[in-house]
């Protein structure tokens, strides 16, 4: 239980680090340090692109898998790992 | 022998008329029978039902965690993506100088260029034979619509001399869609009469207004696909139109000019489909209200080739102000090279309030400053563009773009717009086919790009409009409409537009102190 806070809080300790949210394979947000409607947004469009990535890299090769997703934009850089059961994203604003 | 003779009367009994018997009847019709029913049905219910929302979902898997969420599979799972995600993290923040480098490395290669986005030609429109020897349609007038996606193009043609009863055509090309046909426009509405003008609604995507060669004025209502036309028309054909601002919601106020010297503001309720136009106020530039260094004579009118209405940004805390004074300030520019300050507010028939120093030539294009409230641009056929400042009736500056000092009379200027984000730059263009921006603080040119037609010859342009929400972009009209992407150095100052504004407000400032 702690366990989880603790890995948030240490990950949010790093610099630049904006939010973090974890996400369940049904895509909804099990935890998160942002605002609620800021989740729930991240958190749908997050979902769907992931399982699209995943599933291009599996039809590519269906051995393959996906083990990290990497957005960056000119404000932010979101991070996904994904697994087959929950969705870590890091929202990061690195020039910060 | 003769003498007065009296008969004595006669009678006998009439052998056709006989003695009429009256007899009296009646009738009586059935009573009409009414019954009275009453029905009722069953009492009724009420069924709600209501679908859990994402964040009630969420809310209730925080709050009873402990069922919906598998604990040990989560912290295994943290387990494996924290090394991952932490090193990515400090990948970044080490790398986050040297990316800023990248992009300011790749903005630098395309810092002043002007490059052509889209060139958009309806075939099947520009095909058709405009009634005028060796000339098709071409595009008379452009708008973007609020959203700054859709591009609207009003077909006719310039070189109308007398009556023309030709029909032409609006189109419409939206950029956003995943495949744009640059030979067909998405939508296209058919007038019995050429567009000379054309304007988008500042703020609601829905209404298109024109104003037409006949003098007519309609809206399209593209929402509805209903065109709304105006009750009465302009006496020559309408050569600006300008969305007013309402002063109640439910209406909509559109300003248009003619070469017949009237301006009329028309009034429309917003829905009401089966009304037309109607005019709220009708006003007309006559030669013997303008003072006599205008060198006008006589009663007759003065034609008007262009009109801005001085736009009160709400957004803009150095205008709240005077917002409610400069309400319905128009700035007009006519045939003969006067450009005049008029309101709409007055009600007299004389809507003049100023008189600038004239043009020579018909004063093609006029815009207000999007950065001072003072500053107004004009050009004219003379091929040279003027700043003034409203309440002083010299120019501030004059600037000739380079192309087209050559004095070709083909290089007329048609149509000139202010940069909205670079206080300090304008763009210029006209029979040339060249498009130049210029630089404000240096009067040089800082930029250019060329209009072609397909075989590589230049074209003249007819009008531009600059893009209010997508600010890299504009559009040119000329045979084909263009549509332009701005380098990076067009669209942002270096110095974060300061020095640009402290320029501009010291070219007003000129102003202030010259008299």
């Amino acid at each position: 239980m702690s366990e989880i806070e603790e890995t948030i809080k240490r990950i949010q300790s790093h610099k630049g680090v904006i939010g973090i949210i974890i996400v369940n394979n049904e895509g909804i947000p099990i935890r998160t340090t942002l605002d609620n409607s800021t989740t729930v947004q991240y958190a749908g469009l997050v979902h769907q692109l992931t399982m699209k990535a995943r599933s291009t890299v599996r039809d590519i090769d269906p051995q393959n898998d996906l083990t990290f997703l990497r957005l960056r934009s000119k404000k932010h850089e979101i991070m996904v790992a994904p697994d087959k059961d929950y969705l870590l994203i890091t929202i990061q604003n690195p020039s910060e | 022998m003769f003498e007065d003779f009296s008969s004595e009367t006669t009678g006998f009994l009439s052998n056709w008329k006989t003695h009429k018997k009256l007899r009296e009847n009646g009738s009586q019709t059935s009573e009409i029978l009414t019954y009275e029913v009453q029905t009722q049905s069953r009492k009724p219910r009420h069924v709600e039902c209501q679908t859990e929302s994402m964040l009630d979902m969420m809310m209730s898997s925080q709050n009873n965690e402990n069922e919906n969420v598998d604990i040990p599979a989560l912290i295994q799972f943290l387990r494996i993506a924290e090394p991952i995600v932490s090193k990515q993290i400090k990948i970044n923040n080490l790398s986050s100088g040297l990316y800023r480098g990248i992009m300011k490395a790749k903005y630098g290669a395309s810092e002043n260029h002007i490059i052509c986005e889209h060139v958009l030609n309806d075939k099947s429109i520009s095909s058709q034979d405009s009634g005028i020897e060796d000339h098709g349609f071409e595009v008379t007038c452009l708008s973007w619509t609020s959203s700054g996606a859709t591009l609207a193009v009003a077909y006719g043609t310039n070189e109308n001399l007398a009556w023309s009863d030709q029909r032409s055509y609006i189109g419409l090309w939206n950029l956003d869609r995943s495949k744009i046909n640059p030979n067909a426009c998405d939508q296209k509405l058919e007038l019995e009469s050429c567009v000379q003008t054309i304007s988008c609604h500042p703020e609601l995507a829905g209404y298109i207004a024109a104003g037409l060669y006949s003098g007519l004025v309609v809206l399209w209502d593209l929402a509805k696909d209903e065109v709304i036309y105006s009750e009465t028309s302009h006496a020559d054909p309408v050569t600006c139109i300008c969305w007013m601002q309402s002063s109640s919601a439910k209406y909509l106020e559109v300003l248009s000019s003619s070469t017949d010297g009237d301006m009329i503001v028309w009034k429309w309720r917003k829905g009401k489909e089966t009304e037309p136009l109607k005019t709220e106020k009708h006003m007309k530039i006559r030669g013997a209200n303008l003072p006599r260094r205008v060198g006008m004579k006589g009663h007759g009118s003065v034609g008007i080739t262009s009109c801005c209405p001085m736009k009160g940004d709400p957004h803009d805390p150095t205008q709240t102000q005077t917002n409610v004074v400069a309400m319905g300030t128009v700035i007009v520019g006519c045939e003969n090279g006067s450009v005049l300050k008029c309101s709409t507010e007055v009600n007299d028939s004389n809507p003049i309030t100023f008189v600038y120093e004239s043009h020579v030539g018909p004063v093609y294009s006029v815009e207000w400053s999007p950065f001072h409230r003072h500053l107004f641009l004009t050009c004219a056929t003379e091929q040279v563009c003027r700043i003034y400042h409203s309440l002083q009736a010299s120019p501030l500056r004059e600037i000739r773009p380079e192309e087209a000092v050559s004095g070709r009379s083909s290089n007329y200027l048609y149509s000139v717009f202010w940069s909205t984000t670079r206080p300090a730059i304008i763009f210029a263009a006209g029979g040339s086919g060249r498009i130049e921006a210029c630089d404000l603080r240096t009067s040089r040119c800082v930029s250019f790009c060329d209009v072609t037609s397909a075989d590589g010859k230049p074209c003249s342009v007819n009008h531009m409009q600059s893009n209010s929400k997508r600010r890299n972009l504009f559009a040119s009209g000329s045979k084909s409409v263009h549509v332009w992407r701005l380098g990076e150095g067009l669209v942002e100052s270096a110095g974060n537009g300061q020095d640009e504004q402290a320029a501009i407000d010291g070219i007003a400032n000129e102003a202030m102190t010259e008299d």
